[in-house]
């Protein structure tokens, strides 16, 4: 059975255009998200996961440009809805929670503040009832005596702390999906344990649909109900989170689940080389040069993301011979 | 008795805390409060601990990269502390260190064989040997002996990671630091580095200290684990029982934070241990771990416990236990 999706991402490129040339961060990405379910975008570091994001919120910024693709949410395209409408997608309908809190919390503004802020300048509501609403949503990301935590500013707070009143922040206008991009990496794992439960006990509570954006396959295992593992800007493998880690489909995937030491496993086989440069990406399959499964096809054109069950999507030339 | 190569007794290291002139008293942290620990020679000691346990200041103190404000570290039977000038230095080629940020531990406007040379040129190693040094040194790490005339920014996280290594092993040292090495690094190349390390140590019977956060990663390396809790060691195990034999609430609490890359053993457990790590400048009385522990009980409240033997290797500290 599948779910309706709530956000639907179609063949999104944002291409970065620098002195050095164009860096094609994200590279045509598609994919979705079902309405109350979480989907991890997992792979590593300058795959274009978090240019995803900030694509999705149309947060890019010069020398970045979206070049391509549609962004649908709530049955219209995002990337195409004027400015206006767009600020009231933003925050009331999806939301974004960063990895590094300190820099995305003002310092010279208390918490308080900044969280009554966020209500208030969405909805029609007096400053006293904003924070009022602030201090119940502190109260229930777990967070101890949120009338203090009202008045001190970031900076006397512990980086578990701040992540959850970013937390609190995205999720302060009940949006329909929520993209953390990150939002337990730079945390201690007993302290991630603590975020990562109370995101998924609100998540039931309000209903909202996640993208968790991570290259913590421990993070995906427990949080996530679809994985779309990204490789050199695009999607190469798409489906149900058990069915991606117990058959991974494409070469990349199963490499990189070989590659992550468990507890209590001895071997570890590393993907070998470097990720490619996303300034001259090749005309062919991007994994290609790693790749231990490659064939003549794969000099070929760049596979695409075909269904190989159900719901479990990949791009690889390997997997269907009979095609090219 | 088999002389361990690294011998450290009843370590401490405080600084000074928050307040200044104006606060009047200052609160010492306690960041290293009081650690005895042995590596023997080839064995590798992985520390583990949440952030701000003091992993870190420990692995600089074994370098003497920081002074100890009380205790005694011995390397190879000599006793390193209280030692100076040439007097260290002789030691001081014998043991190095790995640090975490590749690319702020490089100098960025030196070439790779720069860098890797001047521990050679400081040690007396002569010019024209220095070069051909460096080039099997690079070999060694996974790098060609033409990236020596590149620099630092030319090279990618990891790849700078293999050049720190041959650096810290340029004057074949007996003992490695291992300061999060791969934290920094991407899944696949952490574990190429990991793979690197183990086969290092396998070829010159190095010793490691491997202080990471990453269980996973420690199990994989380490011969023996010792876990860290607000500047104290709280258990000390083999790795390999690291996930069956964990006595302490804590190292327990930890193993099970960590989530494990397998959808089919989504628990959906609560988080055993809530909070953070209260501020080591006031470390609370009794058991250091009471406030978070499930199953603190008075005494745990009143008495601090002592690091007690349980079994062959394996040490605790817990009234509990």
């Amino acid at each position: 059975m599948s779910w309706a999706p709530v956000l639907k991402v179609k063949n999104l490129s944002t291409y970065f255009y620098t002195r050095y040339g164009v860096i094609k961060a994200v590279n045509g990405a598609s994919f979705t998200v079902a309405a109350g379910k979480t989907l991890g975008l997992v792979g590593e570091s300058g795959c274009g996961k978090s240019v995803t994001a900030l694509s999705i919120l149309r947060l890019i910024e010069p020398p970045g440009r979206i070049c391509s693709g549609e962004v649908w949410l709530n049955g219209c395209d995002l990337l195409k809805i004027p400015p206006r409408q767009l600020r009231q997608v933003r925050g009331r309908e999806i939301a974004l929670v960063f990895q590094d809190p300190l820099t995305s919390l003002n310092p010279v503004l208390t918490i308080g503040t900044q969280l009554a802020e966020t209500i208030d300048s969405h909805e029609e509501i007096s400053r006293a009832e904003a924070r009022r609403r602030a201090v119940e949503l502190l109260f229930r990301l777990g967070l101890p005596d949120p009338e203090r935590l009202m008045r001190l500013y970031p900076f006397q707070l512990s980086g578990g702390m701040r992540q959850r009143v970013m937390v609190a922040m995205a999720l302060a206008l009940r949006p329909k999906v929520l993209i953390a991009d990150e939002p337990t990496t730079a945390l201690d794992v007993t302290v991630q344990a603590q975020i990562l439960a109370e995101l998924k006990r609100l998540q039931e509570e309000l209903g909202m649909a996640i993208v968790l954006i991570t290259h913590d396959l421990g993070v995906v295992a427990a949080m996530t109900d679809e994985v779309a593992v990204m490789y050199a800007g695009t999607i190469v493998e798409h489906g149900p989170v058990a069915e991606v880690f117990d058959r991974p489909a494409h070469p990349y995937t199963r490499a990189l689940l070989r590659s992550v030491p468990r507890l209590g496993r001895e071997e570890l086989a590393p993907v070998e080389g470097q990720p490619p440069s996303l300034l001259n990406l090749p005309a062919h399959c991007a994994f290609l040069p790693r790749c231990l499964q490659a064939g003549a096809a794969c000099r070929g054109e760049k596979p695409e993301l075909r269904e190989i069950g159900p719901g479990h999507a990949a791009a690889c030339h390997r997997l269907f011979p009979w095609a090219g | 008795m088999r002389v361990s190569l690294l011998e450290v007794r009843d370590l401490v290291k405080h600084y000074p805390g928050k307040g200044g002139i104006l606060a009047g008293r200052r609160e010492k942290v306690r960041a290293v409060d009081g650690v005895s620990l042995s590596i023997a020679r080839g064995e590798t000691l992985g520390l583990v601990g949440e952030s701000g346990c003091g992993k870190s200041t420990l692995g600089r103190l074994v370098v003497r990269l920081e002074e100890p404000t009380a205790g005694k570290i011995f390397f190879a039977g000599q006793e390193t502390t209280g030692r100076t000038g040439r007097k260290l230095r002789e030691l001081r080629r014998r043991f190095q260190i790995i640090f975490q940020d590749s690319s702020s531990s490089l100098n960025p406007r030196r070439t790779v064989g720069a860098i890797i040379e001047e521990p050679l040129a400081n040690f007396g190693v002569v010019k024209g040997e220095c070069r051909e040094r460096v080039g099997e040194l690079l070999e060694l790490v996974g790098l060609e002996p033409g990236d020596a005339s590149k620099y630092p920014h030319e090279f990618s996280g990891g790849q700078r990671q293999r050049i720190n290594i041959a650096r810290a092993l340029a004057l074949q040292p007996e003992l490695v630091v291992c300061d999060e090495p791969v934290s920094s690094l991407d899944v696949s190349i952490r574990a190429q580095i990991l793979n690197l390390l183990r086969e290092l140590k396998r070829r010159f019977n190095l010793s490691y200290l491997f202080i990471s956060h990453d269980l996973a990663a420690v199990s994989y390396l380490a011969d023996r684990v010792a876990v860290m809790y607000l500047g104290q060691i709280v258990e000390v195990l083999p790795a390999e029982g690291l996930v069956s034999q964990a006595r302490h609430p804590y190292t327990r609490a930890l193993l099970q934070a960590v989530p494990e890359p397998d959808p089919q053993q989504r628990t959906g457990q609560k988080p055993v241990i809530r909070g953070e790590p209260p501020d080591p400048a006031s470390p609370p009385p009794g058991c250091r771990f009471h406030p978070r522990c499930p199953e603190a009980r008075e005494v745990c409240r009143q008495e601090e416990p002592v690091l007690k033997k349980v079994g062959k290797g394996r040490l605790v500290r817990c009234h509990l236990s």
